[in-house]
C-alpha cells in the first residue's frame, strides 16, 4: 500500500467528485434551443430581472472593489495596517446569510434604521426593486475578502519597497498607490473578481433576503422556476442557468480588461496632495455595523414582542432560544468537519501525486452555483441515492475542495525543498517524509484550510436543501426557513447561532498551531 | 378510473368493509411499525412545526412509527420533486412519504398518477369526519381518498380597530380604503399561495361569485371572468404599498409591516390567526379579523401519500393520528395551533366536543359565509395573466 | 548638510543602538559599518520617516539646518537606494525616470541625456525585467538622483552586484553623488565599501579605520 496509490485514488475521487461540472453543458443538447430562449426572452419577469440581476451583481463589483480600495489604500504600510490585517479573518468568518439577515433587522421597512430616523421620516428599505441594497451589503462582504487577497499579495512582493522609494521622491500615498500599486495588483486581482462575480450573480439566499422582489434577479427566478411543476417552466429555468453562465463569462471579459480600463494616466510629475486618509473612519465605521448588526440579531432573539417605534424590544422572552433544535447544529457541525477533513486528506494526497496541472480544483468557484447543483442533482438521480447526509457532504465538497486547495496549494510548493532533502538522506522514504515531515510542516495551514473548509460547508444552502431534499437540516438551511417564516425573534436566533458557530469554529482553527507548537516559536 | 367501484357498490360494501376494517387496519398498523416517514410540511411557522412534532412523539409511542418533519418553503417543489423521481425511475423509493397539500398541487400529481390510490376512506377515525364540509372535493376535484382531510381554513382579514375604525366590507369598499389612504394595504407576490387566493377572492367578490368559477377553465370564460378584476387591480396596485413596485415576500412579512403599522390589515388563511399571533407576541393586542359580507374563500388541507413512499402504511398510520379526536383538538386550541377541526363535534364524545368549534374575539367570526374554492384549473392562468401583466414591475 | 543628534533606537525589548551623533557635509560621503542585525535598517527607516512598528525611536535629525523628524517621507527630499533595483515592473525605464522626476518641460530629453551618461542609451522603452543586474542598479541611482534629493541613503546598493561590476558601479555612483554636491550615508558590512567612502562610522559613533 504505498502512498503513490492512494494519491493516485483520491485524484480519482476528487475527479468523480467533479463529474457533475460537465453537466454545464447539457442544456446545450438537451433542450430545443430556439424555442426555449424565445420563451425566457419573452417573459415578463426577463428584462426587469436582467435589469436587478445586473445592478446588484456589477455594483456588489463596484462596491467592492471600491471600498478595498479606499481601505488597504489608506492602511497598507501604516500602524493600523497590521491590525486590519489581523481582524479580516474574522471578518471573512462572518457568513453571508447572518451578515444579510443583520442588514434586514437593520434597514427593513419600519426596521431599526427607519425608527431611529423615525423624525425624519426617511425611508431607507432593503429589497428595493432596483437591486441596489442587494448590490452594497454583497460589495461590504466581498470586500473583506478582496482586501485579504490583496494583502496576500502585498505579503509576497517587493511592494513595501517600492512604496518607500515612491515616498522618498515625493509622492503621497494616493498618487502612489494609483501609480504604482494598483497597476500591479490588480491583474492579480482578476481572479478573485471573478469569484466575487460568480457569487453575487447565483447568490439565492442574499438575493432572497436583500433583493428585489418583484420581480427577483435572475438567480432567485430561475430556482422558483426549476422547481415548478411544469415541465416547460422547468426548461425555462434550465436556459436561464446557462443564460446565468453566458453572463459570467461577459463579465469575466469585462474583469479581464479592467487593468487596462483602469491604467492610470502616466504622471505629470506634479506631486498631488490628497493623503486618502478615509480608510481609518471607513474601518471603523464597517467595524461598528458589524456590532451594530450583532447586537440587533442579539436583541430580537430575546425579544416578546417589539413594535414600531420601540427602539428596545417592549417585553422580552427566552422562547426563541428554546423552541432551536439542537440537531441542525449537530449536522452542521458533523457535515462542516467531515467535509473539511476529507477535503484536506484529498487535496494533500493530490499534491502528493506531483502532477503539475491541478488548476482546475479551482474551477466551481468560478461558476455560478445554480446549473452546478442541478447537475449534482442529476447525478445522485442517477445513482439512484436517497437524500441523505452522505449525499449532502459529497455535495458540499465540490466547494470545500477548491478552497482547501487554494490554501494548502502554495503552502506545499512553499515547503522547505533543502529540509525535505536532508530528510531523505537520512533514510525516509516517501510516506514517511509525508507524515513525519510536511504533515508537521503544514500544520498552519492545515489548519487555516480547516477553517475554511468549514466556514464554507457552513454556508451551503443550494446544495444542502437541493440534494437533501430537505431532510438534511443544517443552521443555513434553517436561517433561510426562519426567514421565510418571518417570524423575526426566531430569526434572530438561528442567526446569531449560525454566526457562532461560524466565529466560535474559526477561532478554533487560529488557535489550534499555537498550542500544538506552543514552544516552537519558529511555527507561529 | 374504471378499476374503481362506482358509488352504489361502494355504499352497499359499507357495511362489509367496515367488518373487515378492524382486520385490514391491524395489518397496516403490524407492517408500519418500525417505518420511518418523511412528512412534507410548509415549515414556516414554528407553531406548526412543534404541532407536528407533538403529533410525532404520540405516535412513535403508540404505534411505533417513526415520522420526520421535512419542513419545506414551497409545496410545488415537492410535487416537482416526485414527479422528477418518476421520471427517474424510482416507483417505490421515493424521498416522500406523506406531504401537506392541497388545491393545484393535489391536482398536479392526481392527475400524473403520482399519488398513492383509495385509502383514506379506511382510515378508523375517518368515521369522525365532518361530512358537511367539503372534505372529499378538493378545489372541485373529487379527492378520490386519495387524500385525507387534516384541517379547515378560511381566508381573513386582520385589522385594528384602532387604526382602523370601520373595515371594508368588500372589494370596492376595499379599493374605497387605497384612495382614502394609499399606500397602506399589500398582498403579497403571485404566485405565492395567499397571493393566489386573494386573488379569487377579489375575483369571486367582483364577479358575485360567477358560476364559470366552477367549471374546468376556458379561454373565453377566463376573458370574460376575470376583466372586472384586472380593471379592478388596475386601479388599486398605484394605491399599494410602495405603489406595488415590491410586494411582501409572504404573509409572515405582511404580519411584522402590519405590527410595525406600515400596512393597515394583514392576511391569513387561518380564521383564529390573529388570536394566535397576539398571543406569540407576532401582533400587539387588540387585533381583530374581519371578512368581506359576501363571504370569505374557504377550503379543506389535506395530507396525501405520494405512490412511490416506501413507507405508506407509517403514513397511514399517522394520516390516522392527524384525525383523531385528541390530535385534532390540540390542533384547535389557540395556544397550540388554532387551525379548525374537521371532525364533527356530535360525533366526538365528552366535553371538549365544544372546543373544536371554539373562536376566539380576535379570530374571524364564525357568522362569516363560506365561499368554496374556484375549480382548481383556474390557478394557473389566473397566475400567468397577473404575472404577465403586473410581474415585470413598472 | 546632513545632522544627527543623540539617536537612538530601540525595540520593546532592548536597546538597539544610540546615542548615536554625527553629522555629513555637501558631496561628502560617509560610510556606516554595521552587521546585520544592529539596527542599521531600522535607522535608515527613521531617517526617511518610516520606522517599522514596534520600535521606537528618540533623536533629532536636520537636514540644511531644517528639523526633519517631524515631516512625511514624502516631504523630506532624501533620496534612496536599495539593495534590490525595486525598479517599478509595470514601467518602463523612461516610465520608472519619468516617475520620480519633478514637473517641468523637456522631460524626455533630460531622460535621454541621463541614460547617456550611464551608457543606456536608447533603453527608454526597455522593460526593466530584462535589465542585466547592472543596469537595474544603474536605473535605480539614476531613478533616485531624478527626484533631485538633498541627501541620499544607499542601503547596502551594491552587494548584489558580481565583483567585477561592482566596483566599476560605484565608483559611479560615488561621482553622481559628488557631482551633485549631496551629503550620502552608505550603509554597509563590505570592506571595500567602506574603503571608498570619506569616513566611516559604526553605529556606536566611533570612528573606524578601514
Amino acid at each position: 500500500m504505498s502512498l503513490r496509490l492512494f494519491s493516485f485514488a483520491a485524484l480519482l475521487i476528487c475527479l468523480a467528485l467533479y463529474l457533475p461540472v460537465i453537466t454545464l453543458l447539457a442544456p446545450f443538447w438537451e433542450l430545443e434551443l430556439v424555442s426555449s430562449w424565445a420563451m425566457l426572452v419573452k417573459a415578463t419577469e426577463f428584462v426587469p430581472a436582467l435589469a436587478g440581476t445586473l445592478v446588484s451583481t456589477l455594483g456588489s463589483l463596484i462596491v467592492a472593489l471600491g471600498l478595498s480600495y479606499l481601505l488597504m489604500g489608506s492602511l497598507i504600510f501604516t500602524s493600523g495596517y497590521q491590525r486590519f490585517a489581523r481582524q479580516l479573518p474574522l471578518l471573512l468568518a462572518v457568513p453571508h446569510l447572518a451578515f444579510a439577515v443583520g442588514i434586514y433587522l437593520l434597514l427593513s421597512p419600519k426596521g431599526w434604521l427607519e425608527r431611529i430616523l423615525a423624525p425624519l421620516d426617511i425611508g431607507i428599505w432593503v429589497q428595493d426593486s432596483y437591486g441596489l441594497s442587494l448590490a452594497v451589503a454583497l460589495g461590504i462582504k466581498e470586500s473583506w475578502f478582496l482586501c485579504w487577497m490583496i494583502w496576500a499579495q502585498l505579503q509576497q512582493s517587493t511592494l513595501a519597497d517600492q512604496f518607500l522609494v515612491a515616498q522618498t521622491q515625493g509622492y503621497q500615498r494616493a498618487q502612489i498607490i494609483r501609480q504604482i500599486l494598483v497597476p500591479q495588483i490588480l491583474p492579480k486581482l482578476r481572479w478573485p473578481l471573478l469569484a466575487v462575480a460568480a457569487y453575487s450573480l447565483s447568490s439565492v439566499e442574499m438575493a432572497w433576503v436583500l433583493g428585489p422582489t418583484h420581480p427577483p434577479t435572475l438567480a432567485v427566478l430561475a430556482w422558483s422556476w426549476l422547481l415548478d411543476p411544469m415541465q416547460e417552466q422547468r426548461e425555462l429555468g434550465m436556459v436561464m442557468t446557462l443564460f446565468l453562465m453566458l453572463l459570467l463569462l461577459a463579465l469575466a471579459l469585462l474583469i479581464w480588461q479592467l487593468p487596462i480600463l483602469l491604467r492610470a494616466k502616466a504622471p505629470s510629475g506634479r506631486r498631488r496632495l490628497g493623503r486618502l486618509t478615509i480608510g481609518r473612519p471607513a474601518r471603523r465605521s464597517l467595524l461598528v455595523l458589524h456590532l451594530i448588526l450583532a447586537l440587533l440579531i442579539l436583541l430580537w432573539s430575546f425579544t416578546h414582542s417589539w413594535f414600531y417605534p420601540a427602539l428596545l424590544p417592549g417585553r422580552w422572552s427566552l422562547n426563541a432560544w428554546q423552541s432551536l433544535s439542537f440537531e441542525p447544529l449537530l449536522t452542521t457541525l458533523s457535515l462542516g468537519f467531515t467535509s473539511a477533513l476529507v477535503a484536506i486528506v484529498l487535496v494533500l494526497l493530490v499534491l502528493e501525486t506531483g502532477i503539475k496541472q491541478t488548476g482546475w480544483i479551482l474551477l466551481p468557484l468560478f461558476l455560478p452555483v445554480l446549473p452546478l447543483v442541478v447537475g449534482q442533482y442529476q447525478f445522485i438521480l442517477a445513482l439512484d441515492m436517497s437524500p441523505s447526509w452522505v449525499a449532502v457532504l459529497l455535495a458540499h465538497l465540490l466547494w470545500v475542495i477548491p478552497y482547501v486547495y487554494l490554501v494548502l496549494k502554495p503552502a506545499y510548493i512553499a515547503l522547505p525543498q533543502e529540509q525535505l532533502l536532508t530528510a531523505r538522506t537520512l533514510g525516509l522514504n516517501r510516506a514517511e517524509l509525508f507524515t513525519r515531515l510536511k504533515l508537521p510542516l503544514l500544520l498552519r495551514p492545515i489548519c487555516a484550510a480547516f477553517a475554511l473548509g468549514f466556514s464554507v460547508s457552513l454556508a451551503q444552502y443550494l446544495p444542502t436543501i437541493f440534494i437533501g431534499a430537505g431532510r438534511v437540516e443544517t443552521l443555513t438551511t434553517e436561517t433561510l426557513s426562519r426567514f421565510a417564516g418571518g417570524d423575526k425573534r426566531l430569526l434572530g436566533a438561528q442567526t446569531l447561532a449560525l454566526l457562532a458557530v461560524a466565529l466560535i469554529a474559526y477561532s478554533l482553527a487560529q488557535r489550534l498551531p499555537q498550542m500544538v507548537y506552543a514552544n516552537r516559536r519558529s511555527m507561529h | 378510473m374504471l378499476k374503481r367501484p362506482f358509488l352504489p357498490a361502494l355504499l352497499l360494501a359499507l357495511p362489509f368493509a367496515s367488518m373487515t376494517y378492524a382486520q385490514d387496519w391491524s395489518a397496516v398498523e403490524s407492517e408500519a411499525r418500525g417505518q420511518t416517514v418523511y412528512f412534507n410540511a410548509w415549515g414556516g411557522s414554528d407553531v406548526i412545526n412543534s404541532y407536528i412534532e407533538w403529533a410525532a412523539e404520540r405516535v412513535a409511542e403508540e404505534s411505533g412509527v417513526q415520522v420526520e418533519l421535512v419542513k419545506i418553503t414551497d409545496a410545488a417543489a415537492v410535487v416537482t420533486r416526485i414527479s422528477t423521481e418518476f421520471g427517474a425511475g424510482n416507483t417505490d423509493e421515493g424521498s416522500v412519504d406523506l406531504m401537506w397539500v392541497n388545491g393545484e398541487n393535489f391536482r398536479r400529481l392526481k392527475q400524473e398518477g403520482l399519488l398513492a390510490e383509495s385509502w383514506a376512506q379506511d382510515l378508523p377515525n375517518s368515521e369522525l369526519v365532518d361530512y358537511r364540509l367539503p372534505v372529499t372535493t378538493d378545489f372541485t376535484v373529487p379527492t378520490d381518498g386519495q387524500e385525507s382531510p387534516w384541517g379547515g381554513a378560511q381566508l381573513t382579514l386582520i385589522y385594528h380597530p384602532d387604526r382602523l375604525a370601520t373595515p371594508p366590507s368588500n372589494a370596492q369598499e376595499l379599493l374605497g380604503l387605497a384612495q382614502d389612504q394609499p399606500g397602506m394595504l399589500a398582498y403579497p407576490r403571485v404566485p405565492d399561495f395567499h397571493a393566489t387566493s386573494f386573488l379569487k377572492q377579489l375575483l369571486l367578490d367582483l364577479s358575485e361569485e360567477d358560476s364559470a368559477l366552477y367549471q374546468p377553465v376556458t379561454d373565453s370564460e377566463f376573458e370574460r371572468v376575470t376583466a372586472p378584476l384586472w380593471g379592478y387591480l388596475d386601479q388599486l396596485h398605484p394605491l399599494l404599498w410602495r405603489e406595488a413596485q415590491a410586494f411582501p415576500q409572504g404573509i409572515a412579512q405582511m404580519h411584522s409591516l402590519f405590527a410595525d403599522g406600515e400596512l393597515l390589515t394583514s392576511l391569513s388563511f387561518n380564521p383564529n390567526d390573529a388570536a394566535n399571533l397576539v398571543r406569540s407576541g407576532t401582533l400587539p393586542e387588540g387585533v381583530r379579523s374581519f371578512g368581506f359580507q359576501r363571504g370569505m374563500l374557504g377550503n379543506i388541507h389535506f395530507v396525501a401519500i405520494p405512490a412511490n413512499s416506501k413507507s405508506k402504511a407509517g403514513a397511514k398510520v399517522f394520516a390516522n393520528f392527524l384525525i383523531s379526536p385528541e390530535a385534532q383538538l390540540r390542533k384547535a386550541d389557540l395556544d397550540i395551533w388554532g387551525d379548525p377541526s374537521v371532525l364533527d363535534p356530535s360525533k366526538v364524545s365528552g366535553p371538549s366536543a365544544a372546543q373544536l368549534i371554539e373562536r376566539d374575539p380576535a379570530a374571524l367570526p364564525a357568522t362569516t359565509p363560506w365561499i368554496a374554492e374556484p375549480h382548481a384549473s383556474w390557478v394557473e392562468p389566473l397566475e400567468k395573466a397577473w404575472l404577465a401583466r403586473y410581474g415585470a414591475g413598472s | 548638510m546632513l545632522e544627527l543628534f543623540q539617536v537612538e533606537i530601540e525595540t520593546p525589548e532592548r536597546k538597539l543602538f544610540g546615542p548615536l551623533t554625527f553629522e555629513i557635509d555637501r558631496g561628502e560621503i560617509l560610510g556606516l559599518q554595521a552587521a546585520s542585525g544592529s539596527g542599521k535598517t531600522a535607522l535608515l527607516r527613521w531617517m526617511l520617516g518610516a520606522l517599522p512598528e514596534g520600535l521606537r525611536a528618540n533623536g533629532e535629525l536636520l537636514l540644511n539646518s531644517r528639523e526633519l523628524h517631524q515631516l512625511p517621507t514624502e516631504a523630506r527630499q532624501v533620496g534612496l537606494l536599495l539593495q534590490q533595483a525595486t525598479l517599478f515592473p509595470h514601467l518602463s525605464v523612461a516610465g520608472n525616470l519619468q516617475f520620480a522626476m519633478p514637473v517641468g518641460a523637456e522631460r524626455a530629453q533630460k531622460i535621454a541625456q541621463m541614460l547617456e551618461q550611464a551608457g543606456l542609451s536608447g533603453f527608454e522603452q526597455r522593460d526593466p525585467a530584462t535589465l542585466s543586474g547592472g543596469q537595474q542598479a544603474r536605473v535605480a541611482l539614476l531613478r533616485a538622483l531624478a527626484a533631485e534629493p538633498r541627501a541620499l541613503l544607499l542601503d547596502e546598493p551594491f552587494s548584489s552586484l558580481d565583483p567585477e561590476l561592482r566596483a566599476e558601479f560605484r565608483t559611479w555612483v560615488f561621482s553622481q553623488i559628488s557631482e551633485r554636491e549631496i551629503p550620502a550615508l552608505v550603509v554597509s558590512h563590505d570592506r571595500e565599501d567602506l574603503q571608498q567612502c570619506h569616513r566611516v562610522l559604526s553605529l556606536d559613533g566611533e570612528r573606524v579605520d578601514v
